[in-house]
């Protein structure tokens, strides 16, 4: 179904982000952070990326702006490689893609305005015009007396709209959200996220929203791609995903969401996760997840489970995964 | 939603915050900027008073001590010149040398300090590299090795002395560099394609520029000594144009005959050392509070 909507505004094709690690004279070791990955993203749609910290998922997002060593793979924004674009080409870019980060502090120069703030891609782009600025902060929800104020006079909640304002001047049509409300209140993540729901209507962009709490990206998600350690082990329609999880990884971070579903109280009984995450450094041979994993067995080890369709749009990573009751049905 | 709470919390958290500036303001740092003004004040209106004179030489009206003489209220030197005019002239020829020096090495020291904490790598590696033989560098013995040659002169000290302190600069704007450069919102502009001039300028420099000022005030005393030691080994200025520290060699060898000669340009120093010394520990408080609040807001 997702494959009718023509060519995609983000296309990531086995991208490879390799870290050198250890120091000095020692044997340099080569960290992994995102191994063959690919995912792509259409006009309008939201695919919620989730996984537990450290999985490489900001890895991912930076490499789509140059800013993580991408060592393989290929990134095509609107139907253009940008893997290695440099600056001009990440000026043209920037009108098609753009970032809103994970920390509403860190994200806002302390010694700026916010008028200033959101200003800067103008005037990056040279195309600077006060009011439209004004515009931008006022449609989310900044009010004009509050623009001329540096971001340490505002909440959180108020610093991510900024933040937002400030990913949409240049009228992108893809917005690439790293965990944009996991800083926040619970509160006031419902309010960012209705924000980005009216946004998405309104201009008609595409998400590719990060996160690591499955309660959040099921609210917004049309579809969903699980990471760990590195690598995609399932992805779908949020809808199939959440209803039939296949993949051991995923049933257990839905069974550590607390979500009520009919449908699941017919599966097995959910099991929590188990333990650390692995050395990204020194991952298990053969499925990364094996460590973890309770349908573990020795096929396991010896190879990578690579991910593989169950039904149309719907794929998982896994030698031994679960089979869903209405797959079993039909 | 919480946008009216929320915007009127800030303004009076302004408001508390101006208060306390005005009403507590230190004693320290609020003498250090009377002694400031004062001083300027002195260098600015002395040459417009009508007895202004540094130069001229009076060997009938000589060693005059001071308050005794209504057209000499400081006093004369041993040839009869009139101290008021000379510590006056003095000043302004020692403020405008400490101050080109002081800008001199300020400016050297971000630009050097920025790049190396920005790009890091071996741009870092030869600035540092830089850096510790500039610090292994007698400057004194360098000033004579090239006086020697050139013949000493104001601009020469101002050159050397000019390469010769930048290094402090340096490592607190790139400490500060290296802090900021992995921040979203040093990063943001490199998303947009901005260039690295761009984002030091708009996004590392206003928060390097602070602490400048700090260690640049601090710096005019030290300069200052410097540069009057200098005068007074005869390297720096030449006479007959009064320096402060060459006041000090003049008059250090009138010590029993006219004690006022080295008495009141070694006051004047002092004075102004004491100055900036108050005052930048009023920018030290002042100015470190918003980039503390916003590490410790990161944490
Ligand atoms: N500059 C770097 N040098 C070496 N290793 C790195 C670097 N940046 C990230 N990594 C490694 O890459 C892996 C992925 O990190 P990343 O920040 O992408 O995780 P994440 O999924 O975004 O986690 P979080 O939810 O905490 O933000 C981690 O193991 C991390 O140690
Ligand atoms: S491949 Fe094996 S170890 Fe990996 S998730 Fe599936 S069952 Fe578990
Ligand atoms: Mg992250």
């Amino acid at each position: 179904m997702m494959d009718v909507r023509g060519e995609p505004l983000l296309d990531i094709d086995d991208l490879r982000v390799q870290f050198q690690v250890g120091s000095g004279f020692g044997a340099k070791k080569v960290v992994k952070a995102v191994d063959g990955v690919s995912l792509s993203l259409h006009s309008g749609q939201t695919l919620g990326l989730v996984g537990e910290s450290g999985c490489g998922k900001s890895t991912l997002l930076r490499a789509l702006f140059g800013l993580s060593p991408v060592a393989g793979g290929k990134i095509t924004v609107a139907g253009k490689d940008v893997t290695h674009a440099g600056r001009r080409e990440r000026r043209m870019l920037s009108n098609h893609m753009q970032m809103v980060f994970q920390d509403p502090y860190s994200a806002l120069d302390p010694r700026m305005t916010v008028h200033e703030i959101v200003a800067e891609p103008l005037r990056v782009a040279g195309r600077y015009n006060s009011r439209e600025v004004e515009e931008l902060l006022d449609r989310v929800g900044v009010s004009a007396e509050m623009s001329t104020r540096r971001p340490s006079e505002f909440s959180g909640g108020q610093r991510q709209r900024v933040g937002i304002a400030r990913a949409l001047a240049l009228r992108p049509r893809v917005l690439i959200l790293d965990e944009p409300v996991s800083a926040l209140d619970v509160s006031i993540q419902a309010q960012v996220l209705n924000l980005l729901g009216d946004l998405q209507q309104e201009f008609g962009l595409a998400y590719l929203f990060v996160s690591h709490d499955l309660s959040v990206v099921r609210h917004i998600a049309d579809e969903i791609a699980v990471m760990y350690l590195g690598r995609i082990v399932e992805r779908g329609a949020a809808d199939a995903v959440f209803r039939g999880p296949e993949h051991p990884y995923t049933r257990s971070l839905l069974a550590s969401a607390p979500i009520a579903d009919p449908t699941r109280s017919r599966q097995r009984p959910p099991r929590t996760l188990a333990g650390e995450p692995p050395d990204a450094a020194n991952p298990p041979s053969g499925c990364a997840f094996r460590s973890r994993c309770p349908q573990a067995q020795d096929r396991c080890a010896e190879q990578l489970p690579q991910l593989r369709e169950s039904d149309p749009g719907h794929s998982r990573a896994c030698f031994f995964p679960e089979i869903p009751i209405r797959a079993a049905a039909s | 939603m919480s946008q009216l709470a929320s915007s009127r919390r800030p303004a009076v958290r302004r408001t508390a915050r101006t208060r306390r500036r005005i009403g507590r303001l230190p004693l320290l740092p609020f003498i250090g900027a009377v002694l400031l003004a004062v001083m300027a004040v002195f260098i600015v209106v002395v040459p417009m008073l009508p007895g202004f004179d540094p130069l001229t030489q009076n060997l009938s009206m000589a060693r005059l001590a001071p308050f005794t003489d209504a057209a000499h209220p400081l006093g004369t030197d041993s040839i009869g010149r009139d101290l008021l005019s000379r510590l006056a002239e003095g000043g302004r020829i020692t403020m405008s040398i400490t101050l080109a020096v002081v800008a001199i090495n300020v400016v050297l020291g971000i630009i050097l300090g920025l790049c190396a904490g920005f790009f890091g790598g071996w741009i870092d590696n030869v600035i540092g590299l830089v850096s510790d033989a500039n610090l292994a560098m007698p400057v004194v013995l360098l000033l004579i090795a090239i006086s020697s040659v050139t013949g000493p002169s104001a601009t020469l000290m101002i050159v050397v002395l000019g390469c010769t302190f930048w290094m402090g600069y340096a490592r607190v704007a790139r400490a500060i560099a290296i802090s900021l450069r992995g921040r979203d919102f040093v990063v943001a502009p490199q998303i947009l394609g901005a260039g690295a001039a761009w984002t030091i300028r708009k996004h590392i420099l206003p928060h390097v520029l602070p602490q400048m000022l700090i260690l640049a005030v601090t710096d005019i005393g030290v300069v200052m000594l410097v540069q009057a030691g200098l005068d007074f080994l005869g390297l720096g200025v030449q006479p007959p144009s009064p320096t402060w520290g060459g006041m000090i060699l003049e008059g250090q060898k009138m010590l029993r005959l006219s004690p006022w000669q080295a008495i009141i340009p070694g006051t004047a120093i002092f004075m102004l050392v004491v100055g900036t010394q108050f005052v930048s520990q009023l920018l030290t408080a002042e100015s470190s509070t918003p980039l503390r609040k916003a590490r410790r807001a990161n944490v």
